[in-house]
């Protein structure tokens, strides 16, 4: 139960640090062809202000986001966690009935 | 000097593998509009390019291009993790298993390895953005073939979000070229090429 709940928060702070990150994406892109754009630029200030916030909460709790996020002094946690094309722990473990066709 | 984030920038959660299509959706990773070639071709554009507004849209959009290379990837893996070798035989994906086992290799949906061929870096700016418009575009339709013929939910999600890119890339292009056309004589966009003639030295 403790660890459904674990692995809950784990993806939805997660999906969280995607869409902001997302969203500091797409406006870099906007702000490369608009650097003068003050709407544009508070917005981007706005939403690293808050990735910054989730991810530190996400990297305490489960692990290194990226290498300036290494706070484990046991143990080397970047290699720790699965990597992010293994997907959720169901992935490609189910057997498409397309295979054998 | 690049850093990596560990996750991905969209996800990818398939649940069951298809060899078949992850003999489709490779292209889009060695294919000739696939992200690997593209992510080259802005990286390599970018150092000629003498308007620093547009060396920063060819550096962030070649970026990206990695992040999609590597959601390629992760469908290809998540497609093809665990197959016996009776599903490599009979779903043809034996050629590839041969050569890579079942490990990630760029090549096309017709098994042509990727090719530095696939993109030009020419050194002057109106003609590397107008490839870099062409290049999007045929992205984009290497991604609407796709659609058509697959319709697993949770393989077409992440392709749809990659097609979106690929349209809005399109878009921070044809700015680009705006800008970069902004700069030159209006009577005649070709009179020099901006990254070559009369470069103080």
């Amino acid at each position: 139960m403790f660890q459904q709940n674990q692995a809950h928060e784990k993806s939805v702070l997660l999906k969280s640090i995607g869409e902001v990150s997302f969203v500091l994406q797409d406006l870099c892109l906007y702000l490369d062809t608009h650097p003068e754009d003050c709407a544009a630029l508070d917005y981007y200030q706005q939403c690293l202000a808050y990735k910054e916030q989730l991810e530190e909460i996400y990297c305490s709790t489960f692990g290194p986001l990226t290498l300036n996020h290494i706070q484990n002094c046991q143990v080397w946690s970047w290699t720790e966690e699965a990597w992010p094309w293994e997907g959720d722990c169901s992935c490609g473990t189910m057997k498409s009935v397309y295979s054998f066709q | 000097m690049w850093n990596y984030e560990k996750r991905l920038q969209f996800p990818v959660n398939i649940k069951e593998t298809n060899p078949k299509l992850a003999k489709l959706i490779i292209t889009q990773f060695g294919g000739p509009d696939g992200e690997l070639m593209a992510s080259m071709r802005y990286l390599s554009q970018r150092y000629a390019m003498p308007y620093k507004s547009v060396a920063g849209v060819l550096t962030d959009i070649g970026t990206e291009e990695l992040a999609h290379l590597e959601m390629i990837s992760a469908m290809v893996y998540q497609l093809t993790r665990n197959l016996s070798l009776e599903e490599i035989q009979a779903s043809g994906f034996d050629a590839y298993y041969v050569d890579h086992t079942l490990g990630i290799y760029p090549i096309s949906a017709g098994g042509a390895s990727v090719k530095a061929d696939y993109f030009q870096s020419k050194g002057d700016p109106i003609t590397d953005l107008t490839e870099d418009l062409a290049a999007e575009q045929k992205a984009r339709t290497t991604y609407d073939n796709l659609l058509r013929l697959i319709k697993e939910p949770d393989v077409a999600e992440p392709l749809r979000f990659l097609r979106t890119r690929e349209i809005v890339h399109f878009q921070r292009f044809g700015e680009s070229l705006r800008l970069v056309q902004e700069q030159l004589d209006s009577k005649n966009f070709y009179q020099c090429n901006p990254a070559f003639d009369q470069k103080p030295r």
